[in-house]
């Protein structure tokens, strides 16, 4: 039974999927729709586990002071830190709307001719929708996000340029002529992919797009074609439960 | 009995091959810096898929509605924070309604400093769009491709309310259309999964809908196949495609003066290509055992 | 165990998933004459009215079930690839060899975990970056399985670091049942199996982190990544660990290649599970995706054929038909 009810829900959710691909029916669409809710739903409160996993690992270390422990409490710090930072910007923005929202409403309750001064209670409202708006604006969330994380997420991707060229260089050896002719493509690539490329030599560019739009479209469709009746393989034996990895055993 | 002393060519070879890698960390940093600062202006050949994506852009008429999907984040703005701001700037001045949606958490904030950004230097030259009547952020929608599908069924369903806790369905620019027929370009600006590929296969292929996109260079090579199938009628490959729309658009800015600093670090790399293979080859053909 | 024989497919086979193909190509090209051909919708069936409430049975759109046509070459590909493989299930099933050519990449994974046991260091499996929406995910745990299967009979331990918190759980109970399977639960280690997070580039450098301070013997990077592709592997590398991957993501194949020992190239990566599982039925599904390429190759061939012939032929006048090449042109691009 362990087993089985698993293997049923997939297998209906599949093919309901399937055909939904199919059929145009409103009733089918409807239910595959509200089963896409409920997979959106449930891939976000799957967070959760997430969280607990992090906590349970990395309190564990902490409390018996094992190895890189003190990392570890800056993760859990972080962690937890952030989380407020987020539940007090989540309530600011709901604050700011609802003064935007009475605002809306001070000025439909009390029309001004033109030229005239606005009533206390639309002044009243505008300097609290004003307030709440820097409020929401500048928090702790947005500061940790903007001087924190994007710049050490921009670090890392920017490691990329790094790796790229200490990992060309090791391992861009013409020692067949298979690995001879990925040279040479690279080469012209990255020449003719930037500018100075054209001031080397005119042909560069053309010679680039000639690869991307012709042997390199070819080798891509090829290996798409191959991964794509590889994931229709996969696909079935996950759906009919012939493969099941979510209970595997 | 002493070894014979090797030439200078293959201890500088052999040198060459057992370099530390931090030195070509080094030398990239330093290129990095030194061109970043060079204010030279190299010509920028542009390519027919980024002409291609102009010119459909610049067809849209004033009023026609965009979906705008910012599917990265601020770790790759280096690359697509340039695409993602010429091509605002030009659907507000073209009068554009922009709907604009994420599919990455921290997508809506990269949507937000967009408009913040654009709106104000827009500012100068008289285009002030309103929000919710000509722009709107519809923030940030979990689930990847079953996202894109529960979008393209009914946008207002999939986004009750805006990045800002406005509803939906009261906005003046969601009046008159909810799905990817009263929409007259998706565009997704897009760093990996979900993006392009994600948005043809679960928007474009179904509901027909014009579609243009922005991704890293890394990405690029994979979207022209769809490019001639016509999937998509046009895209921009990393900071060279965004150079490359500057150009067409008439606006040097963030990308073009990148662009000296990627030419110089291509070439670095390629050097080092070439160098590791002659010292390769050098060492081989002196009997030198090499990987 | 099932044995391995080097077998070609034989010359007759794949003339006859060709003439197969040209056949299908060729009934369908008349069946349809709009500018774009697969187009319409055809009803299937329509629903008694006593199966709907009153209220429902006013409804015209509901009470039919529409076949979407423009879906026709899908269908097709599924009904084929499901013959295949009920073809070959039997065949299996009745005690037939499924030959199939051996990867060296499947080989390096058991090396891999070899390596870690002789070391006495822990081998480091990444399932990818993506959540189990991901069919590449899917077939990352289905190899991790084996791997820990053939890492608990070793006595080795596996760490798993994950992106997403439901492959986390899904991960975790695969190890311990593979555990469980060899006969070893004391090896699972609950500890080893690390959530890092949901963010691409802090998940990353969580990674790097184990990668520098672990140091596992062997790292198996199996599902779908992006560009922390390299970033991985350059620090894999750095940290002297083997190392084998396997993607379907196109784009990072060139990284993968470039720094890792082995790589399993796109549907090789999706074929692995089934050459570790060595389970009669899954091989069959991956012999049924070979005898339907022999299928779609000669499609391709006959579209390029057909698409050069057409591109010497004058623009049909306006108003005029399409000739019938052209309209066969038409069909194969939207069948391909």
């Amino acid at each position: 039974m362990r087993t089985l009810v698993p293997v049923l829900i997939t297998a209906f959710v599949g093919v309901f999927m399937i055909l939904k691909f199919f059929l145009v029916h409103d009733g089918v669409r409807t239910v595959a729709n509200e089963l896409e809710q409920w997979g959106v739903v449930t891939l976000a409160f799957a967070i959760i586990l997430g969280v607990l996993n992090l906590a349970r690992i990395n309190l564990k270390a902490v409390l018996e002071r094992k190895r890189d422990w003190g990392y570890k409490l800056i993760l859990l710090v972080c962690m937890f830190g952030m989380m407020t930072a987020g539940g007090v910007k989540w309530y600011r923005d709901i604050d700011a709307a609802r003064a935007q929202k009475a605002l809306e409403a001070a000025v439909a309750a009390n029309p001004v001719a033109e030229g005239a001064a606005p009533p206390p209670a639309v002044v009243e409202a505008r300097r609290a929708s004003e307030v709440a708006e820097q409020r929401a604006k500048f928090t702790v969330f947005t500061f940790i996000f903007d001087q924190v994380y994007t710049p050490l997420s921009a670090t890392i991707y920017a490691l990329l340029a790094f790796y790229v060229a200490s990992a060309a260089f090791r391992s861009f050896r013409a020692k067949s002529l298979h690995s001879a002719l990925l040279l040479i493509a690279a080469v012209i690539v990255m020449i003719g992919r930037v500018p100075v490329g054209k001031v080397i030599w005119s042909k560069f560019p053309v010679l680039q797009d000639w690869i991307m739009v012709w042997p390199n479209t070819a080798g891509q469709r090829a290996i798409l074609m191959g991964a794509a009746i590889g994931m229709i393989a996969t696909g079935i034996r996950v759906i009919f439960g012939i493969e099941r990895p979510y209970l595997k055993g | 009995m002493t070894a014979e002393p090797k030439p200078l060519l293959i201890r500088f070879f052999r040198a060459l091959l057992a370099l530390d890698r931090r030195w070509i960390f080094l030398a990239v940093g330093a290129l990095s810096l030194i061109f970043l600062t060079i204010n030279v202006r190299l010509p920028i050949p542009v390519s027919q898929q980024s002409r291609d994506m102009f010119n459909v852009i610049t067809s849209l008429p004033p009023g026609a509605r965009v979906h705008l999907s910012i599917d990265y984040g601020p770790s790759s703005q280096a690359e697509l924070w340039p695409q993602h701001v010429v091509i605002l700037r030009q659907f507000f001045r073209q009068r554009v309604k922009v709907i604009a949606s994420s599919l990455w958490a921290d997508g809506p904030s990269m949507i937000e400093r967009g408009f913040r950004e654009v709106l104000e230097e827009l500012k100068k030259e008289g285009i002030e769009p309103k929000r919710g009547v000509d722009f709107v952020n519809l923030g940030y929608k979990a689930g990847d491709r079953v996202a894109i599908a529960k979008i393209a069924s009914s946008f207002k369903e999939t986004f009750p309310v805006d990045y800002q806790g406005n509803r939906t369905a009261d906005l003046p620019i969601m009046q008159g259309w909810d799905n990817y027929s009263g929409i007259d370009l998706l565009i997704t600006i897009a760093v990996g999964d979900p993006g392009a590929t994600e948005y043809i296969q679960q928007a474009q292929s179904r509901y027909n809908v014009r579609m243009v996109a922005g991704v890293t260079a890394v990405l690029a090579p994979q979207l022209y196949s769809f490019y001639q199938s016509k999937n998509l009628l046009g895209f921009l490959g990393g900071l060279a495609g965004a150079a490359e729309y500057e150009t067409l658009a008439g606006e040097p800015g963030l990308a073009t003066r990148g662009m000296n600093t990627q030419s110089a670090v291509h070439m670095l790399i390629v050097l080092l290509v070439l160098a590791g293979n002659a010292a390769y080859f050098y060492l081989r053909l002196h009997g030198e055992k090499v990987r | 165990m099932t044995t391995y024989r080097r077998r070609q497919p034989a010359p007759v086979k794949r003339l006859r998933g060709a003439a197969l193909a040209a056949l299908l190509t060729f009934l369908t090209v008349p069946a349809f004459a709009s500018d774009r051909i697969l187009t319409e919708t055809v009803t299937l069936f329509r629903i008694p009215a006593s199966w709907l409430d009153a209220a429902a049975s006013t409804d015209a759109d509901r009470m039919v079930v529409k076949f979407d046509v423009t879906r026709l070459p899908v269908l097709i590909v599924l009904v084929l690839f499901g013959s295949f493989f009920l073809i070959l299930q039997m065949k299996a099933r009745s005690g037939a060899h499924l030959a199939l050519r051996r990867l060296p990449g499947i080989d390096a994974i058991e090396e891999a975990i070899g390596r870690a046991t002789e070391m006495g260091r822990p081998v480091l499996f990444i399932p990818g970056l993506n959540d189990i929406d991901d069919i590449q995910t899917l077939a990352g745990v289905s190899i991790l399985s084996h791997v820990a299967y053939i890492a608990a009979e070793y006595d080795t331990p596996v760490i798993v670091a994950c992106r997403r918190s439901v492959v986390l759980t899904m991960c975790e109970e695969t190890v311990r049942q593979a555990c469980l399977a060899a006969g070893r639960p004391e090896v699972f280690i609950p500890n080893n199996m690390r959530y890092l997070s949901d963010d691409q580039f802090a998940f990353t450098a969580g990674v790097n982190g184990i990668m520098l301070r672990e140091k596992p013997a062997s790292c198996i990077y199996q599902g779908c990544f992006y560009s922390e592709s390299l970033i991985l592997a350059e620090t894999g590398f750095v940290s002297g660990a083997i190392q084998v991957a396997g993607t379907a993501n196109i784009s990072q194949l060139p990284f993968f290649v470039a720094a890792c020992d082995y790589t399993l190239i796109g549907e090789e990566f999706f074929a692995a599970s089934a050459y570790l599982s060595k389970e009669p039925s899954i091989l069959a599904s991956i012999k049924a995706s070979d005898w339907l390429k022999m299928v779609v190759l000669p499609v391709i061939l006959i579209g390029v054929l057909l698409a050069t012939l057409a591109a010497f032929e004058p623009p049909p006048k306006d108003g005029s038909p399409p000739s019938q090449r052209q309209r066969a042109v038409q069909l194969l691009k939207e069948v391909l």
